[in-house]
């Protein structure tokens, strides 16, 4: 099996986590799976002999930092919009909206 | 690329797995920390110190603040239940779809690097299919992702 591919079955974890989840926590825990699996997927990418290519390490680095900024951003809005809605129900925040 | 690391990352996706079927909102805490451990000790082992300290550096933000997240809204996830119906069955197809097109797309990588492979070379029935499946698979996830938060249309 293909270590990239590795990576791509961390990115489709997160993937199925975002599609399939109705929890807006878990939803964003798939997204924090999938920079991880970019990131990974990345530094393999540029992997030879057991050294790491500078720029796939840089380039990994702004993927895992720039989808846990996302991630944390967005588990504080998922809270105020608990909030609101008193309820992390992705389908009950559709149905109440407006 | 030594063994260890896609053992580690295949580790990784487990325990990601298991915080998002955990009902235990502490246990999916738990089980998020530990995957990005298992990232992190993944990029130390494949040589990338500065991506290993930098899944450290994301993982300790993202747990502390999941743990405020849960301790500020619901000890259960009482959602947790598998999604049914059409939409359910939607994004099933997309990541059949997704590790299908993955498969294609990343069976080239596992050459040497600086060889090319017949595919590379050659404009192949076989390397347009590949890039459709990737072209294809992509739009069926944003299909699916707007289909799923009721945004369509808007």
């Amino acid at each position: 099996m293909s270590v990239a591919f590795v990576s791509a079955v961390l990115v489709a974890v997160g993937l199925y986590g975002v599609l399939l989840k109705r929890n807006l926590l878990k939803v964003l825990i798939g997204v924090a799976l999938m920079s991880l699996g970019v990131a990974s997927f990345v530094v393999i990418a540029g992997s030879n002999a057991g050294e790491v290519d500078a720029v796939s390490q840089t380039v990994g680095l702004v993927a895992v930092i720039g989808g846990g900024s996302v991630v944390s951003l967005m588990i504080v809005t998922a809270v105020r919009l608990h909030e609101k809605y008193g309820t992390l129900d992705i389908r009950e925040m559709r149905r109440l909206k407006g | 690329m030594d063994m260890p690391v896609p053992v580690l990352l295949i580790v990784t996706a487990a325990l990601g797995l298991g915080a998002l079927e955990a009902r235990s909102m502490k246990l999916v805490r738990a089980l998020v920390a530990a995957a990005f451990v298992a990232c992190a000790a993944a990029m130390f082992v494949a040589g990338a110190t500065e991506v290993g300290v930098g899944v450290i550096v994301a993982g300790i933000t993202v747990v502390v603040l999941l743990g405020w997240g849960v301790g500020r809204t619901a000890a259960t996830d009482i959602v947790a239940a598998f999604a049914s119906g059409t939409s359910a069955m939607t994004g099933i197809a997309t990541l059949a779809a997704f590790l299908v097109a993955s498969w294609l797309a990343l069976t080239g990588l596992t050459f040497p690097a600086g060889t090319t492979t017949a595919v590379h070379s050659d404009a192949s029935v076989v390397g347009l299919l590949r890039e459709v499946l990737v072209v294809v698979a992509a739009a069926a996830a944003v299909w699916a992702m707007l289909r799923a938060t009721g945004r369509r249309g808007e």
